[in-house]
């Protein structure tokens, strides 16, 4: 990829759901995703519009935050773990569920007991950092247990007290008995920008930003 | 072999070896030559300092980053993670008696706990300026100058200065008819980039639609000198407008000694700390991600050491600048003559030869051993030579 172009853009798209959405609105605004709507096995498609990356949700903030790439589409959740330092643009509405601290139903008599002898709570979630700044604000004491699967797993089998986790619909907290104590942040798509990419190829960017902003309201 | 202790070196921290040593040597001598030749002289100051001395710029870097530790006295020390405070603290506790203005200049590393990122581990050197007791515009211009002067100096050819000015968007957001901590959730939100989290703010905070769009656009101002005439309509104060008419007289002035085509303007820089005043800057090589250098004018930090003052100044990190030389293939390749003098029968000759070479100011090592050219170029670049010291001794 040429670094003098200045041009076209760099993107990262974020693997997994937010993908066929992201995909969807750059149809609309008038690139040509053809090549990109199914890529197998490719990781990188050259248009005539800009360059994609296709990566890993989660390491799309890192491709940004180092100039690897422009600009780049991914979720909240993934932005606020990441805590990378990046230009977050536009909130493009698609993709939305929330953070939310959940626990067995009929649980919180016993939480509170336990956080009354023993000064903190047991808190499994695939987010620790997003645990802990929202129990931190609470002035709050816990004991993260950092899990990559299934979450609501963790009260069930007495692993934990709670769960910070995201919730869409919350049909998988339903059927496992579980229910929302707090909702910690609202999470939807983002467009996120690289800090000299934003400043030096300020007229593409503003000009994605504006057509984006158009069709997502 | 099993038992040898290979400890390496704490995360963020690295060795430099003679090529990469050599060339970070020959930038840091250009840019301390375009110092001297600006008239700055040069200070320094200790890697140690109180904890409380440097603590009113870490603080506002969210206090994490420093590395810190208890002398014998029991007093807190903590190692220096930028370079203006202790200029600062120079300037009102050791020359509080000269007249000002002062032109002070440095080059010293610097250490931070942060993670690292590129061309910034956690201890990396930094060389820049600070220009205290002068407030105007002319020295606004002439930090600017200097910054693009050492850029050019160390032979980068592409790159740009963003030139901002923190008054223009403090003075928009004090003209928001909104509460002060709403401003300061709105300033939260500029400091973290986080450009979804200001409108939110704002258009809760804000009902009038042309106040949410004018303080929306006043972010994204950045580009050729034409922006700063679509900030004097976007300004929502006089306090703002005077703000873009200082920066454009600035603007003047640098585009007067030729560094137009250097400087963009960027009206949307904001810096975390709140010692911040007037114009502010950034440095970026297009291949790099991350800003080379940067800097700003701080009118509130001298006050801080009971004498205030004015002060502008910038630092550039000179491992970004080196990193930003060679992926523009502009690195440079200080060239150094070096003998490789060898006599296989008689290796006292080979020392007599090199002391020849090292009388005339050439650089000269000794072998016992013939050695091929392949590895000669190898240790000192292709301006290596090979000689066979019998050869030169009988010619004398």
């Amino acid at each position: 990829m040429s670094k003098a172009d200045n041009s076209k853009l760099k993107v990262a798209l974020a693997k997994g759901s937010l993908l066929s959405p992201t995909l969807e609105v750059l149809g609309k605004i008038g690139f040509d995703i053809t090549g990109l709507q199914d890529i197998g096995r490719k990781l990188m498609i050259s248009t005539s519009q800009a360059d994609f990356v296709i990566a890993r949700a989660s390491d799309v903030p890192t491709f940004v935050e180092h100039g690897a790439v422009d600009i780049g589409f991914v979720g909240k959740d993934v932005l606020m773990e990441s805590e990378k330092d990046v230009f977050e643009l536009l909130d493009l509405g698609y993709g939305k569920c929330v953070f939310a601290l959940a626990e067995a139903a009929g649980a919180s008599a016993r939480t509170a007991g336990r956080y009354a002898r023993l000064g903190h709570v047991r808190v499994a979630t695939k987010y620790p950092k997003v645990a802990e700044r929202y129990f931190t604000s609470r002035g709050r004491q816990i004991e993260i247990i950092k899990l990559y699967g299934s979450v609501e797993l963790a009260p069930l089998v007495g692993l934990a007290d709670q769960i910070v986790d995201l919730v869409s619909t919350g049909k998988t907290l339903a059927e496992n008995h579980l229910v929302v104590v707090e909702e910690i942040a609202p999470v939807s798509c983002r467009l996120i920008a690289n800090y000299v990419s934003y400043k030096l190829k300020c007229s593409p960017i503003d000009a994605l930003v504006a057509e984006l902003r158009a069709v997502v309201r | 072999m099993n038992d040898s202790i290979r400890p390496g070196v704490p995360a963020g921290l690295r060795d430099m070896l003679p090529a990469e040593a050599a060339q970070a040597r020959y930038l840091e001598e250009k840019i301390r030559g375009v110092f001297e030749l600006w008239g700055y002289g040069e200070v320094v100051t200790p890697i140690l300092e109180f904890e409380t001395t440097l603590a009113p710029a870490s603080a506002a870097r969210e206090g994490q980053d420093l590395f810190g530790f208890l002398d014998r006295d029991g007093k807190l020390l903590a190692l220096r993670p930028e370079m203006t405070t202790a200029i600062a603290r120079v300037a009102a506790e050791r020359l509080a008696g000269e007249p000002p203005p002062h032109r002070l200049y440095y080059v010293g590393d610097v250490f931070r706990q942060d993670e690292s990122q590129e061309g910034q581990g956690r201890q990396f050197k930094q060389a820049g300026i600070e220009l205290i007791g002068e407030g105007n515009a002319y020295a606004d211009a002439e930090v600017i100058l200097l910054l693009c002067e050492c850029l050019a100096a160390a032979g980068l050819n592409e790159f740009s200065v963003g030139v901002g000015q923190i008054d223009f968007l403090r003075a928009q957001l004090r003209a928001l008819p909104i509460s002060d901590d709403g401003r300061s959730v709105l300033k939260e939100a500029l400091a973290r980039h986080n450009r979804v989290a200001f409108e939110a703010g704002l258009r809760a905070m804000v009902a009038d639609d042309d106040t949410v769009v004018k303080a929306m656009a006043s972010l994204s101002l950045r580009g050729g000198a034409d922006v700063l005439e679509a900030a004097k309509e976007l300004a929502l104060s006089d306090d703002a407008l005077a703000a873009v008419d200082h920066l454009e007289t600035v603007f003047g002035l640098v585009r007067q000694e030729g560094g137009a085509g250097r400087v963009l303007v960027d009206l949307g820089i904001i810096r975390r700390f709140d010692y911040y005043t007037g114009v502010l800057f950034d440095a970026y090589a297009a291949p790099l991600g991350f800003p080379i250098g940067g800097g700003g004018r701080y009118d509130n930090l001298l006050g801080d050491f009971g004498r205030p003052g004015q002060a502008a100044g910038f630092a550039i990190g000179l491992e970004r600048l080196h990193i930003a030389l060679e992926e523009s293939g502009a690195a440079p390749r200080p060239e150094v003559a070096r003998y490789f003098v060898y006599d296989e029968t008689e290796p006292a000759r080979a020392m007599s030869a090199a002391t020849l070479f090292r009388r005339d100011g050439h650089s000269a090592t000794c072998y016992l051993r013939p050695i091929s050219a392949k590895l000669a170029a190898r240790l000192a670049g292709p301006g290596a030579k090979v000689v066979r010291a019998s050869d030169i001794l009988e010619q004398e």
